[in-house]
């Protein structure tokens, strides 16, 4: 059976290589953390796979299928979520009617809203956000925007997560929330992609580790050996190993 | 089940929609106690600028499609009406549909151009393809180029002046309530939940599986088509037109810019709101024109400096109403804030006008 997803051979310039000749493969049921200094093309890679960005070249496959070319909302509904790293809440919409479009859209064919409703409700909950359900988005605080950002990906109905940075800027206690609802999505069977400068919360939850610097991929592999290695820690200064 | 459900209605918008009800009924019933059609016939024009305003509200205040060209589908509607009433003797009244059949299927084409433009490139180019239009209706021989066309007894069949009076005015009003009619009902519709993403953040609502240009595309024929109706009952109510008039961006365009800026675009009801002070103005300066244009743009010019959201978004600042029911509430265990009714964290349908 095909990957759930496949990144091959993908570049992207802007001047300079900011992703060059990437290669990926993401299983059913893993949870694949992405670390790497700034500028080293963490969320251009991810706006690729999410199709916000379009590659120069290489493709990207969702369970074998070649969505290199197809839009971001054609690739939502095939599976594959999103948060990104600076929200982008509707704000003049309730918490609730923000996650209902992704219940509703999200899903491979619309959905009524009379059966999406249970559906963003069931993420409402997941992402602990139930209780705003009726707040206007705008007047969320940064942690609750970004619980919203992850609530509006699971109402989709992912098979695959991508998490951009959703733990930066928020306080330790908070991230330490943050990382107990991403366990549990994960442990509920939903495939995960997190890109994060937080490393003993991506340390929590993930079971692979890639490093990138300067759009290549340096390493890949067991976490602790991975931010362990020698590249990694020459590239990401300041980090020290667990 | 979880137990959770979803209203919309409030207090506020249940009174909204007796209100509505109880003046539409009195407007329906108007040409049975309006004998001599002194009330009928002035507000003719009322009711097709709350129509157009509306369709232009819907275009810019909710799909961020701002259009200079909306003369494009009144004129496609007028000279529909006239090819068809005048040219091929189909019945006037029918031939109302006709135009709003017409005016979708050339929106697609229209669409098909002018969707490749974003922004102000967008509004431009609406305009200058609202002008081939008017070029072609002024060079085409069959439509009557230059000259003036007036819609004659014959084609308007046996039917009285107190008739034509009658249904004219009537047809206006159902464009008028029906314009705010189809707002309200997109605005409850899952393409209304899909614009107003949209509206607050189309990047992010692309990565929720909404199909941008399809929900943008759907709004537009809509309006197109309505807007070409209203063009066709525009001819019925002053049926001597000219590709100069029919096409002019100034009256059905810029006017019903100014009117909807004046009440609050990007909510179903400040258009309502704007075409009363358009009234008001109009009862005012009686016959001046061009005084008109110039109040009103003054006064959309000003409002839209200080009050971006028009008169509605003033009173929404103050008392946070809702006079039709679009929010939805999610009400069952577990959900703090407001009970149903509260007015506390308004959630209204205004949001930003779209940019």
């Amino acid at each position: 059976m095909a990957p759930l997803l496949e990144v091959v051979d993908v570049e992207k310039s802007f001047g300079v290589k900011v992703v060059d000749a990437l290669c990926l493969q993401v299983e059913q049921g893993d949870a694949l953390g992405i670390v790497g200094p700034n500028g080293a093309g963490k969320t251009t890679l991810l706006n690729l796979i999410a199709g916000d960005l379009s590659c120069d070249r290489g493709s990207i496959l969702i369970e074998g299928e070649d969505v290199t070319r197809t839009s971001p909302d054609w690739r939502c509904r095939r599976g594959l979520a999103r948060t990104a790293q600076i929200p982008r809440p509707f704000e003049g919409m309730t918490v609730f009617e923000n996650v209902l479009v992704g219940a509703v859209f999200g899903a491979g064919v619309p959905m009524s809203e009379a059966h999406a409703t249970p559906v963003a409700v069931e993420a409402l909950e997941r992402a602990q956000l139930l209780s705003s359900a009726n707040t206007r988005a705008g007047a969320l605080p940064l942690l609750g925007r970004k619980r919203m950002e992850l609530a509006r990906a699971l109402a989709t109905r992912p098979k695959i997560l991508l998490l951009d940075e959703i733990a930066g800027g928020l306080t330790e206690a908070e991230v330490l929330e943050l990382v107990e609802t991403i366990r549990a999505i994960h442990a509920g069977g939903v495939t995960i992609v997190w890109i994060e400068h937080i490393v003993h919360a991506l340390l929590a939850v993930v079971d692979r580790i890639m490093a990138m610097s300067f759009g290549i991929k340096i390493a890949e592999g067991d976490p602790a050996e991975v931010m362990a290695s020698p590249e990694v820690q020459e590239v990401y200064l300041g980090v020290a190993p667990e | 089940m979880t137990g959770h459900r979803v209203t919309r209605s409030d207090r506020q918008s249940t009174f909204g929609l007796a209100v509505s009800a109880v003046l539409l009924v009195v407007l329906v019933l108007l040409p049975w106690w309006d004998g001599d059609g002194s009330l009928r016939v002035p507000l003719v024009p009322i009711l097709y600028y709350l129509a157009l305003a509306q369709m232009w509200n819907l275009l810019a205040g909710f799909a961020g499609l701002v259009s200079i060209g909306q003369q494009m589908f009144v004129g496609i509607g007028v000279y529909t009406l006239l090819s068809f009433a005048e040219d091929f003797g189909v019945d006037p009244y029918l031939s109302v549909l006709l135009a709003g059949v017409v005016a979708a299927v050339l929106s697609l084409p229209v669409a098909a151009l002018a969707f490749r433009l974003r922004g102000g490139y967008f509004a431009i180019g609406t305009w200058v393809i609202a002008e081939v239009f008017r070029l072609i209706a002024l060079e085409s021989g069959f439509l009557g180029g230059a000259n003036v066309r007036t819609l004659t007894r014959e084609s308007l069949g046996g039917y009285s002046v107190d008739t034509r009076n009658t249904v004219t005015y009537l047809m206006a009003l159902g464009l008028a309530a029906g314009a705010t009619a189809i707002l309200v009902f997109v605005l409850r519709s899952r393409l209304g939940l899909a614009l107003r993403s949209i509206r607050d953040n189309q990047e992010g609502a692309r990565g929720l599986g909404v199909s941008v240009t399809r929900a943008k595309l759907v709004v537009w024929v809509i309006s197109a088509s309505w807007t070409g109706m209203t063009g066709a009952v525009i001819l019925l109510h002053n049926p001597s037109t000219r590709a100069e008039s029919a096409f002019s961006v100034l009256r059905w365009t810029a006017l019903v810019v100014f009117i909807a800026i004046i009440g609050g675009v990007g909510s179903t009801t400040g258009p309502i709101i704007g075409v009363a002070i358009y009234w008001g103005v109009r009862e005012f300066l009686e016959d001046a024109d061009e005084w008109r244009f110039i109040i009103l743009g003054l006064i959309a010019a000003a409002m839209a400096i200080t009050a971006p959201r028009g008169v509605y978004g003033l009173l929404q600042k103050r008392w946070a109403v809702q006079f039709f029911p679009v929010r939805r509430r999610l009400v069952g265990p577990g959900i703090g804030g407001p009970a149903p009714g509260g007015q506390s964290q308004p959630a209204p349908d205004a949001g930003s006008t779209a940019r």
